[in-house]
């Protein structure tokens, strides 16, 4: 993960769940912080990318719906993203 | 010119997906562990651009999402339908041995054009994006999705609506 500047997260653990990540982490040879943050960050991935719901705040609900019920319009920036020349060549 | 096997669904037993190296670990790391698993939950499918000798160069994973608008509760006092369905491109990572070839922009297009089919046989109003960072989110907006929260820099969730896809797919035909 690109970060510029490294942030302190406190985080409370009772001592059997420290003793738990304590031995995970020396199984996977980092020390505790890093494996707490490679491990809470592969989970909060997961979670961001198979949401089955989105949740919307009420000024982006009321715009994305205004957006819904507009007519169909051709997308420019999409339009030129797809014309542009590939610079590969399909197989099959 | 580099050859490349059209989008595939990921074959775990035909993708070779060790050597895959986008320079995010999660994404690496995900696609090597976690995506056969995940097919057989149904939650994601996953689906692969290869080289000539079928090593994994880029993927993306989809999975069925609900846009709520709960939170403007008067929209869905109107009658509108709540959660909006929705296709949720939850990741998209391509391989820095392949970068800025346009492989990726390929991968979307493949998802974009089978929202338009999905909303022709069911609904499927929006493609919805999660931005990693700032950059990944500067990169979809240059694909021309829009950020749902536009003034907040943090909001790194974008969509295109299946409207818009199928009227710029069209033209460009």
């Amino acid at each position: 993960m690109s970060t510029t500047k490294e942030e302190r997260l406190q985080i409370r653990v009772g001592p059997a769940d420290k003793a738990l990540l304590e031995r995970a982490a020396a199984a996977s040879h980092l020390n505790v912080s890093a494996f707490v943050v490679q491990a809470a960050a592969a989970k909060a991935e997961e979670i961001l990318a198979e949401r089955s719901s989105i949740r919307l705040t009420r000024e982006a609900a009321l715009a994305f719906t205004e957006a819904l019920e507009r007519p169909a319009e051709v997308n420019d920036r999409l339009a030129t993203a797809m014309r542009r020349q590939r610079t590969f060549s399909w197989l099959d | 010119m580099i050859e490349l096997h059209r989008p595939a669904l990921l074959d775990p037993r035909r993708h070779d997906r060790d050597r895959f190296d986008s320079g995010e670990a999660v994404l690496d790391e995900w696609l090597r562990r976690y995506a056969g698993q995940n097919r057989r939950r149904d939650t994601a499918a996953t689906w692969v651009i290869a080289d000539v000798d079928d090593l994994v160069v880029a993927y993306v994973s989809v999975a069925m999402t609900g846009i709520d608008r709960s939170a403007a509760p008067e929209i869905v006092a109107k009658g509108a339908p709540d959660p909006v369905p929705a296709l949720l491109l939850g990741r998209l990572a391509v391989d820095r041995r392949y970068a800025n070839l346009g492989i990726g922009t390929a991968l979307v297009a493949h998802v974009l054009a089978t929202a338009v089919e999905l909303n022709e046989k069911a609904a499927c109003r929006a493609v919805v994006v999660t931005a990693l960072n700032a950059n990944a989110r500067a990169w979809w907006e240059r694909l021309g999705f829009h950020p749902f929260e536009p003034d907040d820099p943090d909001q790194l969730d974008l969509y295109l609506l299946t409207s818009e896809i199928g009227a710029t797919l069209k033209r460009a035909r």
